[in-house]
């Protein structure tokens, strides 16, 4: 595969790369703690999906939050 | 005394200590979170093994054997990447430096500290010649005029550095410290701390010194995989979480250190346990 080629795959926005390293770091530290806290696997991906389900709702909290403050301000 | 060696082990590579202690998937979880969140962070971070200081000139001394005239004048050398190891490497790293020249006009090229201004003087002619290392740290000079004989050369940041946007010379942040420009606050006495102590001992030695490896290897990764649409170089925010991926891997290795100890010591507690 060409350089030229690959640059074509190369489609997505500053801010979508940034949610993405986000949401990286947010399940790596979920990773973490979860085999830190808990013993059984069992309890290990329990906490690790409630540490996810967290992680959404704040995402989308901040970006409501974010657009409210926008149409009140603007950009 | 087991919970010490586990420590110690962690120090070496993270999650060789729970390895040791017989708990694998945690041992091979841990370590896979750390490599890879530093990993990450150095494939996005390439100012990382550059230290905000002690980047010091050097001389050279290059003697030109053939008459000037005699060999056409070479153009700038273009700016293609090699492999160099950050962690290695001097500062300054000439790659095609040589102490025997036949041309007349030399043109330079290297790696270095990224977005460094850079500038060759040549003492005995006064020629010189200025250019500005990539958001890899690749830089290419334009030819420099050699005379007859010896030359003696000197590579340095330059402080000044002339940009054709404004048309004049523009002060630049000099990083060597017997200059005594360069003058780090508090806060950044606290940031050479933390690099020059805390990021090789948390992230491991084994990491630390194989990332400079890794980062010799990806250093033109955003050439082929360009991860943001249109955008030459590497951006500034995403460098930025490059950096903090670092800083990431480096607490989550703290966090295994903790683990391993607390793991031992409760081990112990309960064997002791009449």
């Amino acid at each position: 595969m060409t350089p030229a080629t690959m640059r074509s795959f190369n489609v997505i926005s500053l801010e979508a790369a940034l949610i993405f390293f986000l949401f990286l770091s947010c399940l790596l530290f979920s990773i973490m703690y979860a085999m830190v806290d808990n013993h059984s696997k069992g309890e290990t991906l329990l906490d690790l999906a409630k540490n996810m389900k967290l992680f959404f709702v704040g995402l989308i909290l901040c970006a409501l939050l974010v657009n409210f403050l926008q149409s009140l301000f603007g950009t | 005394m087991k919970k010490f060696t586990c420590v110690l082990l962690n120090l070496c590579f993270p999650g060789l200590g729970h390895f040791s202690v017989g708990q694998r998937t945690k041992a091979i979880v841990f370590a896979s979170c750390v490599c890879l969140t530093y990993l990450i962070g150095l494939s996005l971070d390439f100012d990382h093994y550059y230290w905000y200081e002690n980047i010091h000139s050097q001389d050279h001394l290059v003697t030109l054997q053939a008459k000037p005239g005699d060999s056409p004048d070479s153009g700038a050398h273009p700016l293609k990447a090699y492999f160099v190891n950050p962690y290695h490497e001097s500062q300054i790293d000439i790659a095609n430096l040589a102490p025997r020249v036949s041309t007349d006009h030399i043109a330079y090229f290297g790696h270095t500290k990224p977005g460094l201004t850079l500038e060759i003087v040549n003492e005995n002619t006064g020629d010189k010649v200025q250019t500005q290392s990539d958001y890899r740290g690749f830089f290419s000079f334009e030819p420099l005029e050699l005379i007859e004989g010896e030359n003696k050369l000197t590579f340095r940041p330059a402080n000044e550095y002339f940009t054709e946007q404004a048309g004049r010379e523009i002060h630049v942040a000099n990083y060597d410290l017997s200059s005594r420009r360069y003058q780090p606050g508090t806060l950044e006495k606290l940031w050479h701390f933390i690099y020059k102590m805390v990021f090789p001992v948390l992230s491991t030695p084994v990491l630390h010194y194989g990332g400079g490896v890794f980062q010799g290897l990806i250093l033109s990764w955003w050439e082929t995989l360009p991860l943001v649409v249109d955008q030459p170089t590497i951006p500034a925010p995403l460098r930025d979480v490059g950096f903090y991926f670092v800083i990431l891997a480096c607490m989550f290795n703290l966090l295994v250190l903790f683990d391993g100890y607390d793991t031992c010591y409760n081990e112990e507690f309960q064997r002791d346990l009449p």
